[in-house]
């Protein structure tokens, strides 16, 4: 019985956990979640392409390490996985929580975790009649949250099962929100109803930890975690062109964010999670703005190579050789002088405001080989790849 | 590039090539034009057509991105 890589498309990540996994002697099996016909049928089970049956594979599979990069189809995948037998990373339940944001945060605070006010309000932005007259509700779901949230202080709309920062609007008057309540429609990453949250006053960083747990062990954070930062924007997504940088924590941290990994994970033997947090830094900045900003404009200098090798679609043809040329430019821009002066910035930061932290979101199929590997040190794949072994012995 | 199986025969109707991901031998037919996206029977995954030159094909996965994918 064998660990299988459930996967939509071969991307870096999966590259990598394959790469990972040779490294390691781990018997890896594939399972493409693509053009696959899963069957049902009596007592029978099949699972095949077009050109392959992929039946028997299942068969030899007591792990599923699940990667399908949509969340819907990744949710969808490890239910299936688990009706037939399978043991999960993640499980279903993990999943069925990690899908929506608000599931998340309920989670958390229930367990008293810190996270930021989020107000949530079930009906849709508009509604149609019998008789296909609109009802608009904006109004009302603005005034909902405008009860609980100064519109002074910016309310953040999100789509609860947004990814990569997608149909993430900040409103700061009512003008804004309105707008924004309106695009929130029901849809693929927004199923039903708009959620609100406070803007946190995150200076120019938000913090990406990653949190596991072995079967049979207890819980652990990697100590060091990736600071998306940069002024560009509101959001700090890596996707929207953020700059990457490594953050220290503050050991009252890590154990906070072992206890997200728990109350999340509660209940399910394995699971690892790259926790989303901010820290409200509100005015304790220490450092003068005009200087950071000039530190990052240098950063961002030093970081072009890096961007240009990322860019480089050799990845898909030579991945070992792309993956070294990766590692050295990412190498040179994280010795060069500025780099060193933000994170030194962001270190003493968190060390200052440790005690304002708030978690926002849990990754349940984290995208790492890029960014959190190089910069933390951590290449996720192994505690992925262990993890999941740890569910087998 | 992969040089097609015996090109003068009437077999040799198809272009052989080989999926980048799970590396299925593929058989793209000869009257593909560069462009067309081909899928592989194997894992499914769709390839854009590069070039065709002298019998050879070239193919590269497509980049694909659905609206809920990623984190």
């Amino acid at each position: 019985m064998s660990i299988a890589l459930l996967y939509e498309r071969s991307e870096n990540d999966e590259a990598g956990i394959k790469q990972t996994a040779q490294q390691l002697g781990i018997d890896l099996k594939f399972i493409p979640f693509r053009k696959i016909a899963l069957t049902i049928s009596k007592k029978d089970f099949s699972a095949k392409t077009k050109g392959k049956d992929y039946t028997e594979t299942f068969n030899q599979t007591a792990v599923v390490l699940n990667r399908a990069q949509s969340k819907n189809r990744r949710l969808q995948a490890s239910y299936i996985m688990e009706t037939l037998g399978k043991k999960t990373l993640n499980t279903s339940q993990v999943e069925f929580i990690c899908y929506s944001k608000l599931r998340t945060l309920l989670k958390l605070w229930k367990a008293n975790l810190p996270v930021p006010k989020t107000v949530f309000v079930p009906c849709d932005a508009s509604d149609f009649m019998k008789n296909h007259k609109e009802i608009h509700n904006e109004k009302d779901i603005a005034d909902l949250f405008q009860t609980e949230i100064s519109i002074n202080d910016g309310i953040v709309i999100k789509a609860d099962a947004g990814t990569h920062g997608k149909m993430i609007m900040l409103s700061k008057t009512r003008e804004e929100l309105l707008t924004n309540i309106k695009e929130t429609k029901p849809n693929i990453i927004n199923p039903i109803g708009v959620v609100a949250q406070e803007l946190v006053n995150k200076w120019f960083y938000d913090l990406r930890i990653i949190v596991y747990k072995e079967n049979g062990k207890q819980a652990t954070c990697h100590n060091k975690a990736l600071a998306r930062a940069g002024f560009k924007d509101f959001r700090t997504n890596t996707f929207l062109g953020n700059l990457v940088f490594e953050a220290k924590l503050p050991q009252s941290v890590t154990d906070l964010a072992i206890k997200c990994g728990n109350t999340l994970g509660e209940g399910n033997n394995a699971w690892i999670f790259a926790l989303d947090a901010m820290i409200n830094v509100s005015d304790k900045q220490h450092v003068d703005e005009a200087f950071l900003k000039a530190q990052l404009d240098l950063a961002a200098q030093a970081y072009l190579p890096v961007q240009k090798i990322k860019a480089d679609e050799t990845r898909l043809t030579d991945f070992s050789a792309w993956n070294s040329k990766l590692e050295q430019t990412f190498s040179m821009y994280a010795s060069s002088n500025s780099y060193q002066k933000v994170k030194n910035i962001i270190d003493e930061n968190i060390e200052n405001n440790k005690n304002a932290l708030v978690f926002h979101e849990a990754n349940s199929c984290p995208e790492f080989w890029e960014n959190t590997r190089l910069v933390t040190g951590l290449n996720v794949a192994i505690p992925l790849l262990k993890t999941a072994q740890s569910l087998i012995n | 590039m992969v040089e097609p199986t015996n090109p003068n025969t009437q077999e040799a109707k198809f272009l052989k090539s080989k999926c980048p991901d799970c590396d299925a031998e593929l058989e793209i037919p000869a009257d593909t034009e560069k462009g067309e996206i081909v899928s592989c029977s194997g894992c499914g995954l769709e390839l854009e057509v590069k070039t065709i030159q002298d019998g050879c094909i070239d193919l590269q996965e497509l980049t694909i991105e659905g609206e809920d994918w990623g984190e």
